[in-house]
C-alpha cells in the first residue's frame, strides 16, 4: 500500500510529522521558560515587599521603647504602633494600591483578619516543625477560583517579642496592646507574612505569546513542508519523472529518447549514463535489426536458389532427355522399317538427320556443362595477357560474317584506334565476344547489329546491339538471362548456359556484363566493361 | 468430307512433326499440325480435333496455358488431351485435378505401340 505512494508524498510524509513534534517541542519549551521567567518576577517582587515589611516590623519592635515613652515625663503608653498593627496597615495600604494582596498570619491570630486560609495553614504547619527560616513559594487557586502565586516568609519569636508574647508572669497577663500573652519562648513559630499575587496577568501575557508562537510555529512548519516540497520537485521529482519517461519511451519503441539533464548532481550523472545506456541499447538494437534484416535477406536469397535449383535441375533435365527422346523415338521407327523390309530413302534422310542433330544437341549441352563447372570451380587456368580489345573483336567479327550473311544480316562496327590495352585471357574473352555476336545474329531476322568499343571510366565497354526479338521479361529480371540454363526463348535452339559462361568469366577478369532492352521485338543490347590496368600495375600483378 | 478421326499435334520441333507422321502413318486419322498455342488456337477452330496431342514447353503460349483455356471453354472443353513432354510428369498434377481424364506421357519412355494404344483408347471413348 505505502509502497504504491508517489515519493514525494512519502516524503513529506516523514517530513511533516518531524516538523510537527520538531516546532511542538521548541514551542512548549519556550512557553514553559516564560512561564518560569514571569514566575521569579512576581516571586523576586512578593519577596522585596515581604522582607520590607520584616524589616519594618523588626524596626518598629526595637524602638517600641521609644515610640511609647513620653520623652517629657518619661511614662510610658501604647501608642498603637506596634509591628503587628503597624504591619497590618501598611499591608492593607499594600493591598489596596497593588493587585497584590499581603497579609500578616498565625495559626494563633489575635486579629480575625490575619486568619490563616487552607495554603497558609498547610505552609505554617510546616514552618511550625521545620523552623526554616528560608521562605517558600506555591500556587493556590481563590475563592473565584482563579490562581495566585504565594509567597511565605515566617516569623520567629525574637527576644524583643517576648513583652507581647513571652511566658505571662500571671495568669491572664495582658500586653500592652490589651491581648493576653501567648507564652512563647525565643526561636518558636509567631506567624508569616503572606503575599499573594494574581498569576491572570502572567496568564495573559503566555496565552498571548503561546498564539503568536503557534501562528510562527504553522507558519514555518507550513513554509518548510511547502519548501521542501518545492526542493524535491526541482531536484528530485522533475528530473526522475524525466529520467522515468525516457525509460517508458524507450521500453515502448523509441531508442532515439534521451534524458535532458544537465546538472552535476547525481541526476545529472545518472542522465549521463542512462543517455550512455540507451545509445548503447539504440546502436545494438540497430545492429540487430540489421544483422536480422541481412539474416531475412540471406534467407530469402537461400529460397530463391533452392528454386533456382529446382529449375536448373529441371531444365538440364530437359535439356538433356528432349533429345535423347527423339533418338529413342527416331531409331525404334527406323529399326521397325529395316525389319519390315521396306526401303524408304526420304525416311532415312530424315532419321539420320534426327539423329545427328541430336547427338550434337547432348554433346554441347554436355560440353556446356562440364565447361561452366570447371569455371565455377575455378578449375580453367586464364593466361591473361596484355592486348588491344579492338584487334580481338575485329578477327571476331570477321568469323561471324559469314553467319549473319547467310540470315541477310550485316554487321557494323565502331572500334577507335588507339584504347588502351587490357590484361587478359585471350581465348576466354574471345568466347565472350563470340558467344554475344552469334547470339545477336540467332535472335535477329532482318536488319543490323552494332558492335562497339567505347573507353568510361569504369574501363573498356563492349556492346552489341541488335534489332532482333529482344526480352519479353521486366528490366528488374534481366539478370536472370546469365544465370545457368534460363533460356527465355524455349523455342530457340541453344542449351540456355552460353551467357552464364560469359558471366563466369567476365566476373574472373574484374568485369561485368548486363543488357538492356525495351522489349519484346525491340531489340537487345549487351554490354561488358573490362578493368584497364596500366602496364606497371599489370607487371605487379603478373609478378 | 472425310470421316476420319482428328487429331491435331500441337509441337514447338520439327523433327517431333515428322516423327508424330511416321508414326500415324496408314492410320485413319487426319492429323493436324500446330508449333505453338496461338496456331493452336487458330487450328482448333477450323478443324474442330477429335484428339489433341499435346507438347508443353512451347513458344509463346505454353501447352499449359492453351489447355488451361481450352477447358474454359465448353466447346473444346471435351476434346481428349495428351500431353506428351520431356518434363517429368509431377511437374504437371495440377492440370491433373483440373481434368483427371488427361493422359500424360513422358518423351523420353514413348514409343510408337504405347502412342498409338493412347490414341486409340481415347477416341474409342
Amino acid at each position: 500500500m505505502f509502497s504504491k505512494i508517489k515519493l514525494v508524498t512519502k516524503l513529506l510524509c516523514f517530513i511533516a510529522p518531524i516538523m510537527i513534534v520538531v516546532m511542538g517541542a521548541v514551542f512548549t519549551w519556550i512557553i514553559k521558560k516564560e512561564e518560569s521567567f514571569i514566575r521569579k518576577e512576581i516571586t523576586k517582587n512578593a519577596e522585596i515587599i515581604a522582607r520590607q515589611l520584616e524589616i519594618i516590623r523588626a524596626y518598629i519592635a526595637d524602638k517600641q521603647d521609644l515610640i511609647n515613652t513620653d520623652l517629657e515625663t518619661g511614662n510610658v503608653t501604647f501608642k498603637g504602633l506596634n509591628p503587628a498593627r503597624v504591619g497590618a496597615a501598611i499591608s492593607k495600604e499594600f493591598t489596596e494600591s497593588t493587585n497584590f494582596v499581603m497579609k500578616q498570619t498565625s495559626l494563633d491570630y489575635r486579629n480575625p483578619d490575619n486568619a490563616p486560609d487552607e495554603f497558609e495553614i498547610r505552609m505554617l504547619k510546616q514552618f511550625e516543625t521545620t523552623r526554616d527560616n528560608e521562605p517558600i513559594w506555591g500556587e493556590d487557586f481563590d475563592k473565584e477560583g482563579n490562581k495566585r502565586i504565594r509567597y511565605i516568609l515566617p516569623l520567629y519569636i525574637k527576644e524583643e517579642c517576648l513583652q507581647c508574647h513571652g511566658k505571662p508572669a500571671y495568669e491572664g497577663e495582658l500586653d500592652i496592646t490589651g491581648y493576653e500573652k501567648e507564652g512563647y519562648e525565643i526561636g518558636e513559630l509567631r506567624g508569616a507574612i503572606s503575599v499573594a499575587a494574581p498569576a491572570k496577568q502572567m496568564e495573559a501575557v503566555i496565552k498571548t505569546n503561546s498564539l503568536i508562537l503557534l501562528i510562527i510555529g504553522i507558519v514555518s512548519t507550513i513554509s518548510v513542508i511547502f519548501l521542501t516540497y518545492l526542493l524535491i520537485r526541482k531536484f528530485i521529482k522533475v528530473p526522475l519523472s524525466h529520467t522515468v519517461a525516457a525509460t517508458k519511451a524507450i521500453a515502448e519503441g523509441d531508442l532515439t529518447r534521451r534524458v535532458d539533464i544537465r546538472s552535476g548532481d547525481e541526476f545529472g550523472e545518472l542522465a549521463e549514463s542512462f543517455n550512455t545506456m540507451a545509445q548503447s541499447i539504440e546502436e545494438k538494437t540497430r545492429e540487430l535489426e540489421k544483422t536480422t534484416h541481412n539474416l531475412e535477406m540471406a534467407n530469402e536469397e537461400l529460397r530463391g536458389l533452392d528454386k533456382v535449383k529446382d529449375n536448373i535441375i529441371r531444365d538440364v533435365s530437359h535439356e538433356l532427355k528432349s533429345p535423347l527422346a527423339q533418338l529413342r523415338l527416331a531409331l525404334e521407327l527406323w529399326s521397325e522399317g529395316i525389319k519390315d523390309g521396306k526401303k524408304d530413302k526420304d525416311k532415312e534422310e530424315l532419321f539420320d538427320g534426327i539423329i545427328k542433330d541430336n547427338i550434337k544437341r547432348l554433346n554441347n549441352t554436355i560440353e556446356s556443362i562440364l565447361e561452366l563447372t570447371s569455371l565455377e570451380f575455378g578449375r580453367e587456368d586464364y593466361d591473361k595477357e596484355s592486348l588491344q580489345l579492338r584487334d580481338l573483336v575485329i578477327r571476331v567479327i570477321r568469323s561471324s560474317t559469314l553467319l549473319a550473311r547467310e540470315k541477310g544480316l550485316t554487321i557494323k562496327s565502331v572500334l577507335p584506334e588507339k584504347l588502351p590495352n587490357v590484361t587478359v585471357d585471350k581465348q576466354g574473352i574471345t568466347r565472350v565476344v563470340t558467344n554475344l555476336i552469334d547470339n545477336a545474329i540467332k535472335y535477329t531476322d532482318k536488319g543490323e547489329i552494332l558492335v562497339s568499343l567505347q573507353q568510361k571510366d569504369s574501363g573498356l565497354e563492349f556492346l552489341v546491339k541488335d534489332s532482333g526479338i529482344g526480352i519479353n521479361i521486366p528490366q528488374e529480371h534481366h539478370h536472370k538471362l546469365f544465370d545457368r540454363f534460363y533460356q527465355e526463348n524455349v523455342a530457340t535452339p541453344g542449351t540456355g548456359i552460353g551467357l552464364s559462361i560469359c558471366k563466369t568469366i567476365l566476373e574472373a577478369h574484374g568485369g561485368k556484363i548486363w543488357v538492356e532492352s525495351e522489349g519484346k521485338y525491340k531489340g537487345s543490347t549487351f554490354r561488358f566493361t573490362l578493368p584497364i590496368i596500366n602496364e606497371k600495375e599489370s607487371l605487379v600483378v603478373d609478378s | 468430307m472425310s470421316m476420319n478421326k482428328k487429331i491435331m499435334i500441337v509441337e514447338d520441333e520439327k523433327a517431333y512433326h515428322d516423327l508424330y507422321r511416321i508414326i500415324f502413318e496408314g492410320k485413319d486419322y487426319d492429323i493436324i499440325y500446330a508449333y505453338d498455342g496461338n496456331e493452336a488456337m487458330e487450328r482448333i477452330e477450323e478443324s474442330k480435333p477429335d484428339l489433341i496431342i499435346l507438347d508443353m514447353l512451347l513458344d509463346m503460349v505454353t501447352g499449359d496455358t492453351f489447355f488451361l483455356h481450352i477447358k474454359g471453354i465448353p466447346e473444346y472443353a471435351d476434346i481428349p488431351v495428351i500431353i506428351i513432354s520431356a518434363f517429368s510428369k509431377k511437374q504437371y498434377k495440377n492440370l491433373m485435378k483440373i481434368d483427371p481424364s488427361l493422359v500424360y506421357m513422358e518423351k523420353t519412355y514413348l514409343t510408337k505401340e504405347k502412342l498409338l494404344e493412347e490414341v486409340e483408347s481415347k477416341l474409342l471413348e
